[in-house]
């Protein structure tokens, strides 16, 4: 017979999938590209360095570089934002189909 | 007492009835973040290359490419205008206004630096092109890229 608890079971065997296909895979892909980018930062960084003492580049010019990386930091924060509000909306269409589907397979 | 038996299907019935209306109401709640925007989309991944060709001029006077830089900062502002103009599109109309800042020290500053100075070195150039503006750009068409498309 159909009741609360069998729409419950079924809520809760596809939360786990729905969680990492969502959530788990935003988490992941925000970890590489945060670590992408402290990887491009620290080689650009160590060549703009060496640019310096070559004078290749100016000290101003050194300082308006980090500035600029400083500010793309922030763009790539908001990118961070912008990505878990993506995985948050896509969580949530998720849920609704879940919970619609769980309600659904109950009816005879 | 046939009526009696079929109390406890009516309630679970019930309770699933009342969880697809709260579902629904759910849905209806305004998403977070806008969708996927084909627009949004072409603006960044058109006035990346746009942009990257004229900054590597910058090696060169300033005055012979007054009219350029002009034009294609018209078009950096027209795309800030039309995406800060979309509905919960918060986090990426602020990384175009951080983009085009004449202030800053990405794109619009870029260009006011040039404009300032006449000319800029070619160390400089380069690395502003590979490493601050063009992942800049990158960040912005990634972040469409990421949206849901409806």
């Amino acid at each position: 017979m159909a009741d609360f608890d069998d729409f419950k079971q079924a809520v809760q065997t596809g939360l786990a999938d729905l969680i990492g296909n969502t959530i788990g895979d935003y988490a992941d892909s925000a970890q590489s590209r945060a670590n992408d980018f402290l990887d491009d930062s620290r080689g650009d960084l160590e060549k703009w360095l060496k640019q310096l003492r070559d004078d290749e580049l100016s000290a101003d010019d050194f300082e308006f570089l980090l500035k600029g990386k400083a500010e793309l930091a922030h763009i790539n924060a908001l990118l961070e934002l912008g990505a878990a509000k993506v995985a948050v909306d896509k969580f949530r269409a998720g849920f609704i189909q879940l919970l619609k589907d769980s309600a659904l397979g109950l009816v005879p | 007492m046939k009526h009696l038996s079929v109390l406890p299907v009516m309630r679970s019935f019930a309770r699933t009835a009342v969880l697809l209306s709260l579902s629904l109401m759910f849905v209806a709640c305004s998403s977070l973040i806008a969708p996927y925007n084909e627009t949004s989309y072409r603006y960044a991944t058109s006035l990346k290359p746009e942009a990257l060709m004229l900054m590597g001029r910058a090696t060169e006077e300033y005055a012979s490419h007054a009219a350029e830089v002009d034009a294609l900062m018209l078009k950096v502002e027209q795309a800030y205008e039309y995406v800060a103009g979309l509905p919960n599109n918060e986090e990426t109309a602020r990384q175009w206004e951080i983009l085009k800042d004449p202030d800053g020290h990405l794109l619009g500053g870029f260009m006011s630096r040039w404009k300032d100075k006449g000319k800029l070195g070619a160390a400089l150039v380069e690395n502003a092109r590979e490493d601050t503006v063009g992942p800049a750009f990158d960040a912005i068409i990634a972040l469409e890229t990421l949206k849901i498309k409806q």
